[in-house]
């Protein structure tokens, strides 16, 4: 072993040319290079060089510590310990020690005033977990108690442990006080060589989380503290930081104080608003009001943006539910308005005031001084926040929403009936268009005045108001949108197509617009057709509308819906009848969620159905059944709408217009060739059943006369209702064979025997040899020979296939 | 939340400042690591993107409670960028207290 307290260590090697390398590292201060030219050396002759190489490791310790580098300068003391004697390493431990404390509080010396008796007790549990014993649980409360009385811990002379923890409690304040000013990386650098059995190193993870904490990283400021020993300081103080409730919680104004140092305000304000508070809290809004004051230091402010803002802000409001308190305070802030207007003071709290409780009354207040106080409103928001077009505008617009709002009574609602009343028309109207003079750029308020004139049925000065929006905002949608739906519905439907073009061509990827444009199209083509005209350049504009989404089952659904509108509007499917055109717009109505026609229900019970008519509408439901994509509930309503077509003014009307439809539409039915589902037979069932009820209440009531053809009817809802033995409708059917035969109605017989052909005949209790039998039925009783029916006759069962 | 606080702007700020007021704050709150901070100021800012929506949010702002001035306070340090280290001093406070408070109650 070498001590490098020889009084000359170097000397020795002057005339050592092996070494004098190593000792000029050594005075250039070149510590890592002279410690491995040294290792060499000693190889060589251990005994001799081991002075060179305890001086090398000696410098760098020294040079590491003057760095603040703890943890790599203990390293090299680890190595020295295998070269030095023990007092040497004692002594640069110590050395190492008051190296972290001076660096722990900048560079003061640690004062000489004794340690208290916690400081004792401190050493105690480091003693215990030094010596390895059980110190898992120290008492934290005592070593909190010593941190944050923030005095500097005693000389230790001589004392190891002493000195380490006074090295560590530096660390800890000066930790503190650096992430109390926003010295983040000191903080780290700080805390970086209190080691990881450290007394205090629950105050290592307490400053890291409040590091995170005014960081903004809440989360992992809660991760610490989450950390943190329950029975400290230091989870009471991280309960406070997070806002948290915790068993040991601080005085209200110390949480206050605290709250407000953190937002940049002084702490001392913490009293006034604990009172603001507490007088709030009763009721008393005029000692809320004049602690807030005191703290603010001057008025409120609605200018501001700190604090006072907040204040200003969120202090007045008059939308919640009335109770004792809030009524209480409410009738405060009402005289303090009073007195205030009275005495002509107007201040932003005033007008702050006074705003909000124009806005919370204006629903109650009479018409006249509603816009009597609007104007007082307009005139003093100019005065506090200087002249402003456009928050004048909006003022305007929302007394026209006031003015607009519909006062229709929930009865006229109720009934179904659409009606419209404003709360005042004309004042509404002044409103909105008073809204546009002062700045034109607003959109809204525009919208707002075309709206209000549409629901007062003002037609000429809604499209004059669209002419103008159109060239004034022309890159507004909805405007675009609106003009052109408007324009559609008065039948210009160019101007309205390229309205609702250009809105699509603002967004081609809005799905609404393009929903719009394509029923526009829809209707514009129905609406050529009916006039003969050609409709082949809209199919071509509507076609990459739907292609563009081939993804989007809304337009699969659109693409198939406007297929089949162009094949019946071209005859494809047997329709040029009104009914098609009007069932059409109806499901169109439903496929594109656009309604084409108001009076569509009326119009469409009131058109008379002609044989023609009922086979297209069969056929459109037939295509709407096969699409894969065509969904239940829309199939539903295309059922009801045919089914409600089957009523008695109908079916007579029909019978006078066309006595051979309903005849078709049976007729039809029962040659359904489509692929048949469960859905499907049931709704032929529903229709038949319905039509049989509605021709025999006609019957009944003498209103038509027996027929061929509605005695067939009949038949066939009989046959397929199984109202009647088969042997009875066998029956029925050679009846109205004769008398078609008699009337010469061939497709009556024809019809005849189609349902012959249809109707399945099956032996109940026995098979005839002469024919195969087509399905067994196990007899309910023993079969007699001597009543062996004839394969049409009673007791044989129908089936009716379609 | 008071959308005027959260980005710290007022009703007659300009467009480039409400941008500039939330582009700074996104920068300081990314979403992964502030989700609540970030919706909060995406928000506001969808609620004062132009002159319009901010005049119109001064004149009727959003509905909320009656609020107490202890709970204003406390919502306000809940904001974006005002929570800011509060000094040495009300720091020291805060710790003797808590000390002072669990020894209080442990005892």
């Amino acid at each position: 072993m070498h001590s490098p307290e020889s009084p000359d260590p170097l000397t020795a090697f002057e005339s050592d040319a092996p070494a004098q390398a190593v000792v000029a590292l050594l005075g250039k201060g070149k510590w890592r290079q002279a410690r491995d030219e040294a290792k060499v050396l000693c190889k060589k002759d251990r005994n001799k060089y081991l002075p060179l190489l305890v001086a090398a490791n000696t410098g760098l310790f020294r040079d590491l510590l003057s760095r603040n580098l703890s943890t790599d300068a203990k390293t090299v003391l680890e190595n020295l310990k295998t070269l030095c004697p023990k007092e040497v390493v004692e002594r640069l431990e110590r050395e190492m020690v008051s190296s972290q404390v001076a660096h722990a509080v900048g560079g003061a010396a640690l004062p000489a005033a004794g340690l208290n008796l916690l400081w004792e007790g401190v050493k105690h549990f480091a003693a215990e977990g030094a010596s390895g014993a059980d110190a898992t649980h120290p008492d934290w409360l005592l070593v909190d108690s010593v941190v944050t009385a923030f005095t500097p811990a005693p000389d230790e002379n001589g004392d190891a442990l002493g000195s380490r923890l006074a090295a560590e409690l530096a660390m800890v304040h000066a930790a503190c006080k650096t992430v109390s000013e926003g010295r983040m990386e000191e903080t780290v650098d700080a805390l970086r060589p209190l080691p990881a059995n450290s007394v205090f190193r629950h105050w290592k993870i307490f400053l890291r989380g409040v590091r995170h904490f005014f960081r903004g990283a809440k989360k992992e400021a809660e991760v610490c503290f989450s950390r943190l020993p329950p029975g400290g300081a230091c989870a009471t103080a991280a309960a406070t930081i997070l806002n948290r409730s915790h068993p040991s919680q601080i005085p209200a104004v110390s949480k206050t104080a605290w709250i407000l140092a953190t937002v940049g305000e002084a702490p001392a304000k913490a009293r006034e608003i604990l009172t603001a508070d507490e007088c709030w809290r009763k009721g008393n809004w005029n000692g809320a009001k004049d602690a807030l004051a005191r703290v603010l230091g001057k008025d409120f402010s609605i200018k501001q943006q700190g604090i006072e803002r907040a204040f200003s802000d969120d202090l007045f409001r008059f939308d919640s539910e009335a109770s004792p308190t809030e009524t209480k305070r409410l009738d405060q802030i009402a005289d303090f308005f009073c007195q205030q207007r009275d005495m002509l003071r107007t201040s932003e709290i005033h007008f702050s005031v006074w705003h909000r409780m124009l806005l919370a009354d204006a629903d109650c207040m009479p018409d006249a001084s509603l816009e009597r106080e609007f104007g007082h409103l307009l005139m003093m928001s100019s005065d506090f926040l200087g002249p402003n077009t456009l928050r004048d505008s909006i003022i305007y617009e929302h007394l026209g929403d006031l003015f607009a709002a519909n006062t229709a009574t929930l009865q006229s609602t109720f009934l179904g009936r659409n009606i419209y009343k404003a709360r005042d028309a004309e004042r509404a109207l002044k409103a909105f268009t008073r809204a546009t003079e002062s700045a034109p750029e607003n959109e809204f308020a525009w919208v707002k005045l075309l709206i209000l004139n549409e629901k007062l049925g003002n037609k000429s000065r809604v499209n004059q108001l669209l002419d103008e929006l159109v060239v004034r905002f022309p890159l507004n949608k909805d405007i675009l949108v609106k003009a052109g739906t408007l324009a559609i519905e008065r039948k210009a439907f160019g101007k309205g197509i390229d309205y609702l073009e250009a809105a699509h061509q603002l967004d081609p990827l809005d799905a609404e617009r393009k929903t719009q444009l394509i029923a526009g199209l829809a209707k514009y083509a129905v609406h050529r057709h009916k006039k003969n005209q050609s409709t082949v350049s809209l199919w071509e504009r509507m076609e990459p509308l739907l292609d563009a989404s081939p993804d989007c089952w809304d337009f699969r659904q659109a693409k198939w819906a406007m297929d089949t509108l162009r094949l019946a509007l071209e005859g494809r499917v047997d329709s040029a009848a009104n009914c098609s055109s009007l069932f059409f717009e109806f499901f169109i109505s439903r496929e594109v969620s656009f309604i084409l026609r108001d009076t569509w229900r009326k119009q469409w019970l009131e058109t008379p159905i002609s044989a023609a008519g009922w086979i297209s509408l069969l056929r459109i439901y037939d295509l709407a059944d096969m699409n894969p994509d065509f969904p239940n509930w829309q199939k539903t309503e295309m059922e009801h709408a045919l089914l409600e077509k089957i009523n008695a003014p109908e079916v007579k009307r029909s019978m006078e217009v066309d006595s051979r439809s309903l005849f078709s539409f049976v007729g039809l039915l029962l040659d359904w060739d489509g692929d048949q589902g469960r859905g499907q037979e049931r709704f032929i069932g529903k229709c038949l059943s319905k039509l049989s009820s509605t021709l025999r209440k006609l019957l009944k009531e003498n209103l038509i006369s027996s027929e061929p053809r509605v005695d067939f009817c009949l038949c066939c809802a009989d046959a397929i209702q199984r109202r009647k033995k088969p042997a009875g409708i066998l029956e029925d059917l050679r009846k109205i064979d004769d008398e078609a035969l008699a009337l010469g109605l061939d497709d009556v017989r024809q019809a005849v025997t189609n349902l012959r052909k249809h109707l399945k005949i099956e032996p109940e209790v026995f098979i005839p040899k002469k024919r195969s039998p087509r399905r067994i039925v196990i007899p309910p009783r023993q079969p007699d020979p001597s009543k062996q029916p004839d394969p049409i006759d009673e007791g044989q069962q129908l089936e009716f296939d379609l | 939340m008071n959308p005027f606080l959260i980005l710290d702007v007022t009703p007659d700020s300009t467009d480039e400042q409400v941008r500039a007021a939330y582009t700074r704050l996104l920068r300081k709150y990314p979403p992964e690591h502030f989700p609540e901070e970030f919706q909060m100021i995406q928000e506001s800012a969808s609620k004062l993107r132009t002159a319009r929506d901010r005049w119109r949010m001064w004149f009727e702002p959003d509905m909320q409670e009656a609020q107490s001035p202890l709970e204003i306070l406390r919502n306000f340090q809940k904001l974006p960028e005002r929570v800011r280290p509060p000094g040495f001093e009300a720091f020291k406070s805060l710790l003797r207290d808590s000390c002072a408070a669990t020894q209080k109650d442990k005892k």
